[in-house]
């Protein structure tokens, strides 16, 4: 069975993976919940395929790479899609629940105290301090991960283009975000499938006389 | 009564839900907006605030919705703190329900659909130029917030700060609690703000 040509090396098809392993709701969320405490400062991929693939062996690796590129195209936040996709495969939609809630419960816990306690804390000049140094680097982070995305493919010229477009067109134009990232991603993904198409012929050149 | 925010908060969360391309980054800057300067739920600094304490947390960053959830009912009763604490844990719900919901559901659907697809020739383009105009949205995104972070501070250090954590969090293994640490004691020991001019 033939199919297009793609630059990266095809993932092997659905059908060759092994049956699914019955996991019950509650590992589901213990497991989730391990991801989340061990990710601490991130890394939350890393964690997530080593007790998916490796400890608990519910994923192959396979799989696991097949469901990250899945949902990365997606919007939200990777953790949630990823928690959302491995949990609905294993256990179907209760799955779903029990993997996101075991990933975010105690997150939110902790989130909810500290923000109490920002919030009843009054105008204290030094906690304000802190916290402004603090959004400082929270800034900084946030530049880190389109740093990290975008050295992935700088060599790729239209990734570039496509890329500075949507950029400049955001946060100087000041165009609004949706429409953009829309209008732009089509356009981008019809430049794609036709440099996909130019270099991949579909058919082999007749033989010569 | 604070009714209207409740639906406030699922109209600005299930939107942001949907263009939170790449994670919640992409979307935080919309966000921001919305909290700030379309609905007052709170101050430029305050966010700011909320937002750090979302970075320094574990879990995803997008739980800072579920502070500004708790933010926007709490600060409808000033003096009042178990009203605000009650009513802040329902927005805390309401707000991380309409963020987390729509993705979720087209993770579980599309996931599903999308392994028939594999073998098609949309697929790597779809992959490519969204991930290409997510990029774009991520450096947008940062840049705005960034902006706002900046407020009132001395810019040059500000960018300074940025633009160091940024580089070495992309490019070495510095644990960015430690740079939390860093920036933290920086801003305790008032090093980022404007000169204050003394006669």
């Amino acid at each position: 069975m033939d199919q297009t040509p793609t630059p990266a090396a095809p993932l092997p098809p659905a059908d060759e993976d092994p049956p699914i392993p019955y996991v019950k709701l509650s590992e589901l969320m213990i497991a989730f919940t391990q991801m989340s405490s061990l990710s601490f400062g991130g890394g939350l991929t890393a964690w997530a395929r080593t007790i998916l693939v490796e400890r608990r062996q519910w994923l192959t690796e396979e799989q696991f790479l097949r469901s990250l590129a899945i949902v990365q195209v997606l919007p939200g936040p990777n953790t949630i899609k990823l928690a959302v996709y491995v949990g609905a495969h294993l256990r179907g939609p209760l799955g779903a629940l029990a993997s996101v809630f075991g990933l975010i419960a105690m997150p939110m816990v902790i989130v909810l105290g500290l923000g109490v306690y920002y919030f009843n804390s009054g105008n204290s000049p030094n906690l304000q301090n802190v916290l402004i140094g603090l959004g400082v680097c929270a800034a900084g982070m946030a530049y880190s991960l389109a740093l990290k995305l975008f050295t992935k493919h700088s060599r790729d010229p239209l990734f570039v283009t496509f890329g500075l477009l949507s950029f400049v067109l955001i946060a100087f134009v000041h165009m609004k975000m949706l429409p953009t990232v829309i209008g732009l991603g089509i356009i981008s993904v019809i430049f794609y499938r036709n440099q996909l198409t130019k270099t991949a012929p579909v058919k082999p050149p007749p033989p010569s006389p | 009564m604070p009714w209207n925010t409740f639906f406030d908060l699922i109209i600005v969360f299930s939107q942001a839900s949907l263009l939170a391309l790449g994670g919640g980054t992409a979307v935080l800057a919309q966000i921001q907006l919305n909290t700030v300067n379309n609905y007052h739920w709170m101050t430029s600094s305050q966010f700011v605030s909320i937002f750090a304490i979302t970075q320094a947390t574990p879990g995803p960053s997008m739980l800072i919705v579920s502070l500004i959830g708790y933010w926007a009912m709490a600060q409808h009763f000033p003096h009042q703190p178990f009203m605000a604490f009650g009513f802040g844990v329902i927005g805390m719900f309401v707000a991380t329900t309409a963020t987390f919901l729509p993705s979720s559901l087209l993770a579980y659907y599309v996931g599903r659909w999308w392994e028939h697809f594999h073998g098609s020739s949309w697929r790597e383009p779809i992959e490519r130029g969204l991930s290409a105009v997510t990029v774009g949205l991520l450096f947008a995104s940062a840049t705005i917030v960034s902006n706002e972070a900046s407020i009132g501070l001395n810019p040059l250090y500000a960018w300074l700060v940025i633009l160091i954590s940024a580089g070495l969090l992309a490019f070495t293994k510095v644990s960015p609690l430690l740079l939390m640490g860093i920036a933290g004691a920086l801003g305790y020991m008032d090093l980022l703000s404007v000169p204050k001019i003394t006669h």
